[in-house]
């Protein structure tokens, strides 16, 4: 029973979990942008942050080391530094978009500038980071995350045309008065904004922390294979409620307060609030996530002693990281740049350095060496292949659509 | 010079150059107001979203301020950004501008006293000033169209 509620809670959490300040914005921008057309883009995420988080899973449950400490060992030193370099500068730039949104929907729930809000939060990230233990921060911000159901529930009280809304996801059609370059250069973004790189190191790192057997491989693949795709369904929510509410109107999103909107709209002011509440859960838990994955990344590059199962004392350069990349994010929202237009680059950067995050993971995953009897099997190393493909032309795919339709604009 | 200078040089200019946008003749012009019209037009319904959503007490009133806020700086500055732009010396383009001009402005106008009535909490005036920036977004929404936005 302790076992299944533990399963239980793991899913929970990884559903409240999925969705940070990233998904919030792309998917709020493309469904009012582009309907439910660009949702084939987030089910194709959904599948490859599945399939990499359960090898990266399976890699640090059966080699019990972090993700960096296996790329630097496989790949060697410099490759690993390359990676490193890429993977904790778009990290730190999501870091600061978390930050960024948390304050916003502190702005939202009290009508103060955000801007007050940004060292506060940065001391509250910090101090959490520094007393929580790791499941007690990954259990609290996932289950609250939960919040955002509110989105599903405001899509439901909008009263759609299913069959509509089904044949604009099945059978997708770009809107005729946006360019070819236009949509796929969101597409991209909610490609990027699905599968974001921190979130495996996290999952991994987190599966070191909690000091995952072999045994636990099962666990994992029932957290990912059921928690990521029900977050999935979130983020079509957010996408459907501002394809009914915004797109109508003729209202591009460009503020968290616009996210929000249909929520109020549907449901009312209980609903709003709860929906308030999500947007802090799920870029406040983010925000631990992208500042513990910057620690993870280098101390594990470099060889430090790392992660909250020890004391701090005992991971001191760890915490330090960890302690200068918050003050770098809280310097980066402080200089006023728009947290949103933040969040649209940290996903568009996201997309340019995937290939960098996700090619040391399969090579690792399908080493006997490292894994043993749990090394790939013949499908995960097909669809790994495939999706490194489909990753690898995004990546190529996402600077030139972003200077050629000036951001989307 | 090396050809990794060229190569920097060339994508600033590239990166610049999404960042920029000229108006050099009429249609760039007439492209440029669609596109300031479209903007505008999004942040005037935004408002009127919150502000009816509000007047039929299903917004928190913290919620609406930033996003009239938000709206009413956002108008500001696609007002600006069009103004700034060098209209080409023919007609077609001055008449342009007298269309759209007052449109921004009137619309700026009632996010700002939309903003005015939700922090006194005044529903009669939000709804009253919902009436007139609903006019006033209509006929964005039929410059955007007409002009191929």
């Amino acid at each position: 029973m302790k076992r299944i509620l533990s399963i239980f809670l793991g899913v929970l959490t990884a559903i409240g979990g999925f969705v940070d300040i990233g998904d919030l914005v792309a998917n709020a921008l493309a469904g009012a942008r582009f309907g439910l057309s660009l949702v084939w883009v987030t089910a194709l995420g959904v599948v490859g942050i599945c399939l990499f988080a359960e090898m990266s899973g399976r890699v640090a449950a059966v080699t019990r080391r972090g993700t960096f400490d296996l790329i630097r060992e496989r790949l060697g030193p410099r490759a690993g530094l390359l990676n490193l370099a890429a993977s904790v500068l778009v990290t730190v730039l999501t870091f600061t978009a978390e930050i960024g949104g948390v304050a916003l929907a502190l702005e939202l729930a009290t009508s103060v500038n955000y801007l007050l809000f940004v060292p506060v939060v940065g001391f509250a990230v910090w101090l959490v980071i520094w007393r929580l233990t790791f499941s007690l921060l990954e259990d609290v911000f996932g289950l609250l995350g939960l919040a955002l159901i509110v989105f599903a529930v405001a899509l439901w009280q909008l009263n759609p045309d299913w069959g509509g809304l089904l044949h604009a996801i099945v059978a997708p059609h770009k809107p005729a008065s946006e360019d070819l370059s236009t949509y796929l250069y969101y597409g991209v973004a909610l490609f990027g904004a699905a599968m974001t790189p921190y979130e495996v190191f996290f999952f991994s790192s987190g599966a070191v922390e909690e000091r995952w057997t072999a045994k636990d491989i099962a666990t994992s693949r029932v957290n990912v294979f059921i928690g990521f795709p029900l977050g999935g369904l979130l983020s079509v929510a957010i996408a459907g409620c501002a394809a009914l509410v915004l797109m109508p109107q003729g209202i591009e999103v460009a503020t968290l307060g616009q996210v929000g909107l249909p929520v109020a709209v549907a449901v009312g002011k209980l609903g709003l609030a709860v929906a308030i509440l999500g947007f802090f859960a799920a870029t406040f838990g983010a925000a631990l996530e992208t500042g513990l994955s910057t620690g993870y990344s280098i101390a594990q590059y470099f060889g430090w002693q790392w992660g909250k199962f020890v004391r701090p004392r005992r991971a001191a350069r760890f915490h330090v990281v960890v302690l200068l990349a918050l003050i770098a994010a809280i310097a980066g929202v402080l200089t006023t740049a728009d947290p949103i237009k933040v969040t649209e680059y940290s996903i568009v950067f996201s997309a340019v350095a995937l290939p960098l995050t996700y090619f040391p993971i399969l090579v690792v995953a399908n080493d006997p060496v490292y894994m043993g009897e749990h090394v790939n099997g013949r499908l995960a190393n097909v669809l790994g292949t495939v999706f490194l493909g489909v990753i690898v032309v995004v990546a190529l795919a996402s600077i030139p659509l972003m200077l050629l339709t000036a951001a989307g604009q | 010079m090396t050809r990794s200078a060229l190569l920097g040089i060339a994508v600033c200019t590239l990166a610049l150059a999404g960042c920029v946008a000229p108006a050099p003749d009429d249609a760039a012009y007439e492209s440029k107001a669609a596109s300031t019209a479209q903007a505008a037009l999004s942040e005037a319904r935004t408002a009127l979203v919150a502000a009816h959503t509000s007047a039929d007490d299903r917004l928190l009133g913290t919620y609406l301020e930033p996003v009239l806020v938000d709206a009413e700086q956002a108008l500001g500055s696609v007002q600006t950004t069009f103004d700034s732009v060098q209209p080409p010396p023919t007609s077609a383009a001055d008449d342009l501008r007298a269309a759209l001009d007052p449109l921004l402005q009137s619309a700026a106008s009632d996010v700002t006293e939309l903003r005015i009535a939700a922090r006194r909490e005044r529903t009669d005036a939000l709804r009253s000033t919902s009436s007139h920036l609903s006019g006033v977004a209509d006929r964005l929404e039929r410059f955007a169209q007409e002009h191929g936005g």
